[in-house]
């Protein structure tokens, strides 16, 4: 499935605003928030239609998977968006996340534990919020906003010195990181390395790259670190090492894959978009001097003058004059 | 915990007045009350705390002062900035603030 979907449910006594754009979404919050009430009137509403007193609005069928038959369910649904609640005891499970790939639906799963087997971006993770202090009427707001991409750099007055850049990425990513950071750069050779690297530091200011599109699943637990240890460690997120390639304008892309992605990265063929933006760069840039592969950085690519094309697009605040 | 959490009355052994949800019975209460409930009421099971929010926190700290509590809880809930007494199960260790408790927990991989 592709597409970016507004989603209006409401009653009479609540309101909900929500805006779904890649295949996984995840809602979190405090208790009471009401993200199970938002379930609750999906589901009443799929079972009951106008006459339960509810009203969704969408362009997808809405519906919500419980733990009833869910195997069967799921792999008969396609083009739908699916509500998951946390009591959901399959939300673990290789099989479902096995399932999730290659799926023609989007879903939306509340859950406070992190997914590990579920790519799912940073900026999809959600929290509630009231929009009038009557509370009647709730929209989703991002935990990980744009701001955040760059989180805790507002704690930071100007522009950050790293002492220690960590990368996710140990192939081409990391190669390219090290032409712009020197020996200040480190591999973490994976995303759940990425806490030990930084757990192990000693160095005053460290900036940490990670490939956003996919590091839902672990950006709660570092954050929760950072802020209760004190560490000067910047988190910049951009969607993927691929997409800054992209970004860059190094090869043609037209300007809706990047700022469009939800209309063309197709949720049965990538779990996520850093699959895509992979892909899109692979199959794009064959043919090209600029022939991009994952496990080692074309030498065209380490140019001084495209290295700084990619400087250019990062954010002036990591970037060492 | 049903004042403080869901913000809500109890008006009778069966009924809840929420100011969101009108009159409510007990079952529409909040994940994270409900749960709270059971842990102080039964002590025959283990409780899923990651159905509890960040504002559950000082409530399952406040019942594990008057009993032994123990939880099930899949990630770093906030527990606030003083000191208190947690024994991490799976390890046997003790923590005793919200620094020593994440690093245990991610030291060692438990979530």
């Amino acid at each position: 499935m592709v597409g970016k979907f507004d989603i209006e449910i409401y009653n009479n006594r609540v309101h909900y605003f929500l805006t779904v754009k890649r295949n996984i979404t995840i809602l979190q919050g405090d208790s009471a928030s009401g993200k199970t009430e938002l379930i609750r009137l999906i589901g009443e509403y799929e079972a009951n239609g106008n006459s339960s007193g509810i009203t969704v609005k969408c362009s997808q069928k809405c519906t919500v998977l419980t733990n009833v038959d869910w195997e069967l369910r799921l792999s008969s649904m396609t083009q739908r968006i699916i509500f998951i609640d946390e009591t959901a005891r399959f939300l673990k499970a290789r099989s479902f996340a096995e399932m999730v790939r290659g799926s023609d639906n989007y879903f939306v799963i509340v859950s406070r534990d992190a997914l590990v087997q579920l790519p799912y971006s940073i900026e999809e993770i959600y929290g509630i919020r009231n929009v009038s202090d009557s509370s009647k009427y709730k929209t989703y707001k991002k935990v990980y906003n744009e701001m955040y991409k760059i989180y805790n750099l507002t704690d930071i007055n100007g522009a950050l010195e790293p002492d220690l850049v960590i990368t996710e990425d140990s192939n081409s990513g990391f190669e390219c990181y090290k032409l712009i950071y020197g020996k200040k750069c480190e591999a973490a050779g994976g995303k759940g390395n990425v806490y030990d690297c930084i757990r192990k530091s000693d160095k005053n200011n460290t900036l940490a790259i990670v490939d956003g599109a996919a590091f839902g699943s672990d950006v709660g637990k570092i954050m929760r670190y950072l802020s209760v240890s004190g560490k000067k460690c910047v988190l910049y997120a951009p969607e993927s090492f691929e997409f800054l390639l992209l970004k860059a304008n190094i090869i043609d892309v037209p300007k809706a894959v990047l700022d469009e992605t939800y209309d063309y990265a197709d949720s049965k063929r990538f779990m996520s978009w850093e699959e895509y933006y992979t892909d899109y760069l692979i199959q794009n840039s064959q043919k090209t001097v600029f022939k991009y592969a994952k496990t080692k950085l074309n030498e065209n690519y380490k140019s001084p003058k495209i290295i700084e094309k990619i400087k250019r697009i990062m954010p002036e605040q990591i970037i060492m004059k | 915990m049903i004042k403080d959490i869901d913000k809500s009355d109890v008006i009778g052994p069966k009924s809840i007045d929420s100011p969101f949800l009108g009159s409510i019975p007990v079952e529409r209460l909040s994940g994270g009350v409900k749960t709270l409930i059971l842990m102080n009421n039964d002590s025959e099971h283990i409780f899923n705390a990651s159905a509890c929010g960040d504002n559950c926190a000082k409530w399952i700290l406040k019942i594990a002062e008057k009993k032994d509590l123990i939880i099930r809880l899949g990630y770093l809930m906030d527990f606030g900035k003083d000191e208190f007494d947690i024994e991490i199960v799976n390890i046997g260790k003790t923590v005793h603030n919200s620094l020593e408790l994440a690093e245990t927990v991610l030291d060692n991989h438990l979530i």
